[in-house]
């Protein structure tokens, strides 16, 4: 039986009424917080030690100032040509009901020069894994064994990074490059116990190598990863521990702080991310990889863009906001780079059958066969 | 320069070609086309061609702030347009030549599938076409509107030179001859021709 909305329908008036009912007690919240934020920005040093106190008791990331008034906006300057550059990926998880277990990887990418010298290019990078037997057995103590340790999703998330990053640095040549991600600047999978430590540990290196060629294209490349409609609380939690408040009616969300803050197309001051916390994703890469973010705003949305501190000089990061303000002209509140390249990576409902289909062909052409569960086939057939 | 077509649909009385991207200027209607792989030569005539986007769930809006500007203007100032646009061209076949033999009737088998789709050269017009017998191909095809037999006359008459008027009266005897049952789409046909 599917959702039975005559019976579900009845309690969404109560659920939305609760709901008002909190944004509506966030308003003093918010007041305080934009106190918080100008009394910050009067004294970033302050500021900074009440965060770093607050930091030391507890796991969670918080902001520091990096150098611009924390309370600051900043209007975007006038665009200047350059090459954008946006990738996205997409994945099928290994199927533990195949009779091989594998994954797909596929990198989009588009090349889109505004003004520039160059061929635009969209594109995609399928690859079909593991590209070598995995030794499931290497690791020990809890860590996840088996297709689920592949890290599918963080080999995704690099693949997507290298990509990026290659073509940035081969179009350079061309003149100044904006390169543009989608989701947070670091694959926080790099610290989960689920993936194989050998994988991550191969895959933190090349990473680490990739962030390093392509640092080296300062001058010319910025960078920026942009999480739409973002949900991070790092300024949020340290506004709070500088007015020494938390909890219920204190914003949880920087993009409530800022929603009110920033007008269409501005940007927020850069800020530091940190956190208290020990062996951490940040710590297997050098300070100057480390992650810096401003909010940006586009229509009603709120982003956040995580760019490394090399790529954070007041050129780099006005270059950025030029380009996201026109990137997002160009489509509809979003990054036209990024929406592109998703276009290229996304691997449809039908891509996934067909791909099931295929394996399942070439196993059987090979004598192998899926073993037998009973749940799978059953969910198969549906019949009465 | 953008490459030449390929064919992606094929039978035996019509073929679809497309280009590798959009182009403005596809091969013009009513043009003769070969396709020269394969156990003959396939020769027809352009009879549709269509633009869009290759993912026909994904259309095609103006950007906003293009008012005043060309079309090459807002694809220059949109560069992400153009590789997810498509060109197409319909073909309807009018012929074959098999080694020194051209024939006006279907061909024994439709195009290769990804065969090139290249201009029918002069010398493949005029010896196909001089007895303008390949019309009554066109003539029968329901996709060939009067436009698109109008368009291919005065089209390979060009192969001809000097005896290009030799080979628009013979070409009009022999609409006559196959339209004498609709005068009215013959005369249609003949004012289509007429320069």
């Amino acid at each position: 039986m599917t959702l039975r909305m005559e019976k579900a329908l009845g309690q969404l008036p109560d659920v939305v009424e609760r709901y008002a009912r909190e944004v509506a007690t966030l308003d003093k919240g918010l007041a305080a917080a934009r106190e918080a934020l100008a009394a910050w920005g009067r004294d970033a040093e302050e500021g900074d030690r009440a965060v770093i106190a607050a930091m030391a008791n507890s796991p969670e990331p918080y902001a520091l100032s990096c150098g611009e008034p924390v309370d600051a906006t900043y209007p975007a300057p006038p665009f200047a040509p350059c090459t954008v550059i946006g990738s996205d990926g997409s994945s099928i998880e290994p199927d533990r009901f195949a009779a091989v277990p594998c994954y797909v990887l596929n990198t989009g990418f588009v090349v889109l020069p505004y003004g520039v010298p160059g061929e635009a290019v969209l594109d995609s990078k399928p690859v079909i894994g593991p590209e070598e037997t995995l030794d499931e057995g290497e690791d020990d103590g809890n860590e996840g064994s088996g297709p689920a340790a592949w890290g599918v999703n963080l080999r995704r998330d690099v693949s997507e990074f290298v990509t990026g990053a290659r073509l940035a640095v081969e179009r350079a040549v061309n003149g100044d490059v904006v390169l543009l991600l989608d989701g947070t600047f670091f694959p926080w999978d790099l610290d989960s116990r689920t993936v194989a430590e050998h994988t991550r540990r191969d895959l933190a290196s090349r990473l680490g190598d990739e962030l390093e060629l392509l640092s080296f294209s300062a001058e010319r490349v910025s960078v920026g990863a942009y999480v739409s409609g973002t949900r991070s609380g790092d300024v949020a939690r340290s506004l709070g521990a500088i007015a020494a408040r938390t909890g219920p009616g204190w914003p949880a969300s920087d993009a409530l702080v800022f929603s009110r803050l920033l007008g269409d197309g501005e940007r927020s001051a850069l800020f530091r991310a940190q956190s208290g916390r020990r062996a951490t994703v940040e710590e297997l890469f050098p300070a100057h990889q480390q992650v810096r973010f401003f909010y940006f705003r586009s229509g009603e949305d709120v982003a956040r863009v995580e760019l490394p501190a090399w790529a954070a000089s007041p050129a780099g990061v006005a270059r950025l906001h030029a380009a996201l303000v026109d990137q997002c002209r160009r489509c509809g509140g979003y990054p036209r780079a990024l929406q592109e390249a998703h276009e290229q990576a996304v691997i449809t409902m039908g891509d996934r059958a067909q791909f099931s289909r295929l394996l399942e062909g070439e196993a059987s052409r090979q004598g192998l066969r899926a073993g037998s569960n009973g749940k799978h086939a059953s969910k198969k057939r549906r019949a009465i | 320069m953008n490459e030449a077509p390929r064919v992606v649909a094929a039978g035996l009385r019509q073929f679809q070609c497309a280009y590798d991207g959009y182009v403005e200027a596809p091969y013009e209607l009513g043009r003769m086309v070969a396709v020269r792989e394969g156990s003959c030569t396939v020769l027809g005539i352009v009879v549709d061609s269509a633009s869009g986007p290759e993912d026909p769930a994904r259309p095609l809006q103006p950007p906003s702030g293009a008012g005043g500007r060309t079309a090459a203007e807002v694809l220059a100032d949109n560069p992400h347009i153009r590789p997810l646009l498509t060109t197409a061209v319909t073909v309807v076949a009018c012929g074959h030549i098999q080694g020194e033999d051209a024939r006006a009737t279907l061909p024994p088998m439709p195009p290769p599938l990804l065969a090139e789709v290249a201009e029918a050269n002069p010398e493949e017009v005029a010896h196909l076409a001089q007895d303008a017998a390949f019309l009554s191909l066109l003539v029968a095809s329901p996709a060939c509107d009067d436009s698109v037999i109008a368009a291919a006359v005065r089209l390979a008459a060009t192969a001809f030179g000097p005896g290009s008027y030799a080979f628009t009266v013979r070409a009009g005897k022999e609409l006559a001859r196959l339209l004498k049952a609709e005068p009215a789409r013959l005369t249609s046909i003949i004012r289509g021709v007429a320069p």
